[in-house]
């Protein structure tokens, strides 16, 4: 086994080492230009999608040349178990990706820690890792890809889908693409056979086999349906490119401007004091507050979700938060030396989550900066070199936004919104709110708030439009309430609004296989924190499409039926795959279709040529 | 005793002959011509086979098939040898090959539009040759 | 050693898409001596060997490699079977020695006279790559690999398509007398009727996917006669002409190669009106060809 991987390694050596140079090329010029360990999402997954080609292509390549009917006998006919060349091939691969992917980033990340005053956490020291994930993962891919029978080789696809779609942030992130690399490599094990493309013997196999190609099936689903959505769009029907949008729907709050939103919301509201609001509203400055569209960032993360870092502008020193030490460590922009540390208050102390900068809030104090972390708002102060808390929502909530309105400050936490004075806030004596009012839904529904401010008091409309064209969100509303000065609250108005998107439509992800939906659920939110902004009031599914879901199990168990019967398998494996199209549904069926062969018509007796 | 002695015959494949039959031909010609002597030691299975690059089993059928024939006699672990000569063949079989070769032969000098008288002294001159040679 | 077959097949067959490959094929080669196999391009023998060594699995039927189910060869079933394919495809990047080094730990009963004794016929250096052989060394490199295996049964897939006459002959040397094939059943496939003359104790003759003849060459070859006649008339319905592998018209006179008639046959062609009839017997490379060119033949009326 020691001398296959040898000989195989040495195949790419030359290969691998200029890849590893030309990688380590690029990490040095991009450092040069950036701290590339503060990035964004984007820039670590353009990184990633590299490392991903670079993996896939690895894979196919090597299988490519290999499999290869004379090759591949050579290979295999030797006096060596298939599984332990195999074992050999893949460690011969996973090296070469070591060295070509792994190895550059480690140095690269050495280099910020040792050789720059730039921050490195232990987030830093992951990344590598996970692109080693990431390239491993979609090397088998691509191994599977050249092994597999070719009618569904593709179908491992879905695992680099699962690390693309995953929830999972930071180290949990890291134990997603580990799982979907060890399935990827069972899979690839199960296809490194010497009869290649012959279905799998084992039930373990089977499987391993088979939920990814029912997977793959559904994802093709989803991609026919979304080639259906834009024939819907050329057709010109589709509500969300209509020209003009169903009156009374989604798509009309959505488009009217802040202050008709405002005045669409009071259309129905009945109080004697309606009349008059309007008409103030017609004339005040209408006030949107958006949630952020960034998820929150948890502590290492391996990207910034926002940027990570603020300048003080006079003193010359860029301040960038450390996962590690949760405090900001300063870097003087003039001599690129580390210059000191900044916790919260007078003793440095650690912020108690991760801490981003946020707009100002409209301060004469040009180098002063808001920033928020977790509950809590805080400051900046240039002159002094502190951070000062200057308010904080209620224990366990998070603070989402903040806009100033007149005198006050609103704050938009994830359960509730808040007033504040702001001549209070700049004082920094923590106040607290002058009025509250709970979110009257789920805040993962909504979409945008809208505030008028009144003589006494505020107007308020929450459209809960976030997640109307999808099954998760909520049926949309709109709510209008009006608060006080002196903090009461009280509904105006509610307004039901159409979804103007059909239940099959909006559904379009169930429908096809609830079982498989279960499961990518349940596989996109594995190790995932929940996200305070990810809260939705999902609704019940409408009867109508159980009963499509329930019809489509139905035909797919008596079809599952029918083309178990035309192969040649045990009853019980026949029963066994009927029942699975049953509950998984067409996927399943395309996979029994796609897997296993229709069984020949039994050659009749040889036909003697006719010799006289 | 007399050494292994060359036996320098070819074969050709795609001959209408099997290559079993075509040694045995050479093989008798050459006793026939005097070219191998009795007691003359034949090359092994072996390196006739190898010296006409064929399958070795092919030459020991050969062999056995002259030893049957009384061509060749093997003396126990030393070898094959060239037999003295003696009657091998029935005298109705010795009439029939008679036959056959006349046949051929007067087949081919007809052609030839020899007188045949001279077809008759070119014979017998080569006749002549011949006995010398075994004798 | 024992007398069960190398290779047994029981009613295989292997379809691909409408066609059979393999149709109904009943093998058995026993131990010991060369068996060559012949047959024209896409008489299955290919996917023969690729189903007895478990690279392809079987529509129905079963097949066996020494004993052993072919689906299910273990690692030490395969140490037993040496493979050379007509690419002699080995590890191009890879030096001489490296190989080399690499079998022999992977090989139990690694001989390296064998291997020395076959390398001899051939110039190669040890330090050279894989790439870097002609067609004809890495021929022989294969065989000195194959041969230094040990293996009781060697089969030979066409392993001469494409060397020169120097070459060819170095391999059927080494093949013929090497010490390492003493004990060895080879199977053997080519297309090269002269090698098979030379080479083989038993011609087996797929057509295909079906066994069509199993016997020593010469046997064969007794079985194709080729009669010559002079027909005055028109000569016999072919359809009529027992055992007829070929026709034709040639000069007024009417050749045919026909299977199995012996002397029989010249009775039949006084019957259809024959006047001077001969009989001439064929050469192997004739007599394998008529035999499969028979379903090619496209009988002119005669």
């Amino acid at each position: 086994m020691r001398d296959l991987l040898k000989a195989e390694w040495q195949r790419y050596r030359t290969w691998v080492l200029l890849y590893a140079l030309a990688h380590l090329l690029v990490l040095a010029f991009f450092m040069r230009i950036a701290d590339l360990g503060q990035q964004p999402l984007n820039v670590r997954r353009l990184f990633g999608a590299g490392y991903l080609v670079t993996g896939l292509l690895l894979g196919l390549h090597q299988m490519g040349t290999w499999r290869r009917p004379n090759q591949w006998l050579n290979l295999l006919h030797r006096p060596v178990a298939p599984r332990r060349i195999a074992l050999a091939l893949f460690a011969a691969g996973g090296l070469a990706l070591l060295v070509a992917v792994v190895l550059p980033l480690f140095l690269a990340v050495a280099w910020q820690a040792f050789g720059s005053a730039r921050i490195v956490d232990l987030r830093h020291v992951l990344l590598p890792i996970g692109a080693e994930w990431v390239a491993l993962c979609a090397y088998f891919v691509g191994v599977y890809g050249m092994l597999a029978d070719r009618h569904y080789s593709a179908s491992a696809l879905v695992l680099l889908l699962w690390i693309v779609l995953a929830r999972a942030s930071g180290p949990a992130a890291l134990a997603v693409q580990a799982v979907a690399t060890a399935i990827a490599f069972a899979m690839a094990m199960v296809a490194f056979r010497p009869d290649l493309g012959a279905p799998p013997r084992s039930v373990l196999a089977t499987c391993l086999v088979a939920v990814p190609l029912q997977v793959a099936v559904y994802t093709l689903i989803l991609v026919a349906g979304f080639v259906v959505e834009m024939g819907w769009i050329m057709l010109g029907t589709h509500p969300g490119n209509m020209p003009v949008p169903p009156a009374g729907g989604v798509t009309e709050i959505v488009r009217l401007s802040p202050r008709d939103r405002m005045l669409a919301g009071l259309k129905d509201a009945t109080s004697p004091e309606a009349p008059l609001w309007r008409e103030q509203v017609a004339l005040s400055e209408v006030r949107t507050l958006e949630r952020a569209v960034a998820p929150t960032t948890h502590r290492q993360d391996m990207s910034n979700g926002s940027p990570m870092a603020f300048d003080d502008s006079d003193a010359r020193i860029q301040w960038t938060f450390s996962h590690d030490r949760m405090r900001y460590e300063g870097t003087s922009v003039v001599t690129g030396l580390h210059v000191g540390e900044l916790g919260v208050g007078a003793n440095d102390a650690p912020f108690p989550a991760v801490a981003t900068p946020a707009p100002n809030l409209g301060h004469p104090e040009k180098s002063d900066t808001i920033i928020v972390a977790g509950n809590t708002l805080y400051r900046y102060i240039a002159s002094t070199k502190r951070i000062v808390p200057r308010l904080a929502l209620p224990a366990g909530e998070h603070l989402l936004t903040t806009s100033a309105i007149g005198g006050s400050v609103a704050v938009l936490g994830d359960r509730a919104l808040y007033f504040y004075d702001s001549r209070h806030l700049l004082n920094g004596d923590m106040p607290a709110p002058r009025q509250r009012l709970a979110i009257p839904g789920h805040n993962g529904d909504l979409g945008t708030i809208e505030v008028v401010e009144l003589v006494d008091g505020y107007l308020i409309s929450f459209a809960f439009t976030a997640q109307a064209h999808d099954m998760r969100g909520a049926s949309p509303f709109q709510s209008v309430w009006r608060v006080d000065d002196q903090g009461h609250t009280t509904l105006v108005a509610t307004r039901t609004l159409m979804a103007d998107y059909p239940p099959v439509y909006r559904y379009r992800a169930w429908w096809p296989s609830p079982a498989i939906h279960a499961l990518r659920e349940a596989s996109v939110g594995l190790f995932a924190t929940d996200d305070p902004q990810d809260d939705n009031d999902t609704p019940p599914i409408p009867s109508s499409v159980r009963t499509l879901a329930f019809m489509l199990m139905g035909a797919s168990f008596l079809v599952g039926l029918w083309l178990a019967s035309r192969r040649t398998m045990s009853v019980r494996t026949r029963l066994a795959w009927a029942f699975v199209c049953g509950i998984v549904g067409v996927p399943a069926v395309a996979c029994l279709w796609l897997m296993l062969p229709a069984a020949e018509p039994e050659p009749g007796p040889r036909t003697e040529p006719a010799h006289a | 005793m007399a050494r292994t002695q060359a036996l320098p015959i070819q074969i050709a494949t795609g001959d209408p002959r099997p290559i079993g039959r075509q040694i045995v031909d050479a093989v008798r010609m050459r006793i026939a011509t005097g070219e191998l002597r009795p007691g003359a030691q034949l090359p092994s299975v072996r390196g006739l086979a190898q010296q006409l690059t064929i399958n070795p089993n092919t030459v020991a059928k050969a062999y056995a098939e002259l030893t049957a024939e009384g061509w060749l006699e093997s003396r126990q672990g030393l070898g094959l040898y060239v037999a003295e000569p003696r009657q091998r063949l029935s005298a109705t079989e010795r009439d029939r090959r008679m036959d056959e070769a006349i046949q051929s032969f007067v087949h081919e000098v007809v052609a030839l539009d020899y007188p045949p008288e001279r077809a008759m002294a070119r014979l017998d001159k080569a006749l002549t040759v011949l006995a010398k040679k075994t004798a | 050693m024992n007398d069960d077959p190398v290779i047994r097949t029981v009613g295989l067959c292997k379809r691909y898409g409408g066609k059979l490959a393999i149709d109904h094929l009943d093998l058995e080669i026993a131990r010991g001596s060369i068996h060559a196999i012949v047959g024209a391009n896409g008489a299955g023998k290919s996917t023969l060997f690729r189903i007895l060594l478990g690279f392809l699995p079987a529509s129905s039927g079963e097949a066996f490699i020494l004993g052993r189910d072919c689906r299910s060869l273990t690692p030490a079933d395969r140490e037993r079977i040496g493979f050379v394919n007509e690419e002699h495809t080995l590890p191009g990047w890879m030096s001489v020695d490296a190989v080399t080094a690499m079998q022999r730990r992977q090989y139990r009963h690694w001989n390296q006279d064998a291997f020395d004794e076959t390398i001899g016929h051939y110039n190669v250096i040890g330090t050279q790559k894989v790439s870097q052989l002609s067609r004809g060394e890495r021929a022989g490199f294969n065989l000195a690999l194959t041969l230094a295996q040990q293996p009781e049964l060697l089969v030979f897939d066409e392993p001469t398509l494409g060397l020169d006459v120097v070459a060819k002959r170095a391999f059927l040397e080494t093949l013929l007398y090497s010490n390492a094939t003493r004990n060895c059943t080879v199977v053997y496939c080519s297309h090269q009727m002269e090698e098979i003359e030379r080479v083989a104790d038993n011609l087996i003759i797929m057509e295909r996917g079906a066994l069509r003849n199993m016997s020593p060459p010469d046997d064969f070859r007794s079985r194709v006669a080729h009669w010559v006649a002079d027909i005055p008339f028109r000569g016999p319905d072919l359809r009529l002409v027992p055992g007829l592998l070929e026709a034709q018209r040639l000069d007024g006179l009417y050749h045919y190669l026909v299977l199995d008639q012996g002397e029989a046959f010249a009775d039949f062609l006084h019957a259809c009106g024959a006047r001077d009839i001969h009989h001439l017997p064929v050469s192997l490379d004739r007599a394998v060809n008529g035999f499969l060119a028979k379903h090619h033949a496209t009988p002119r009326a005669a």
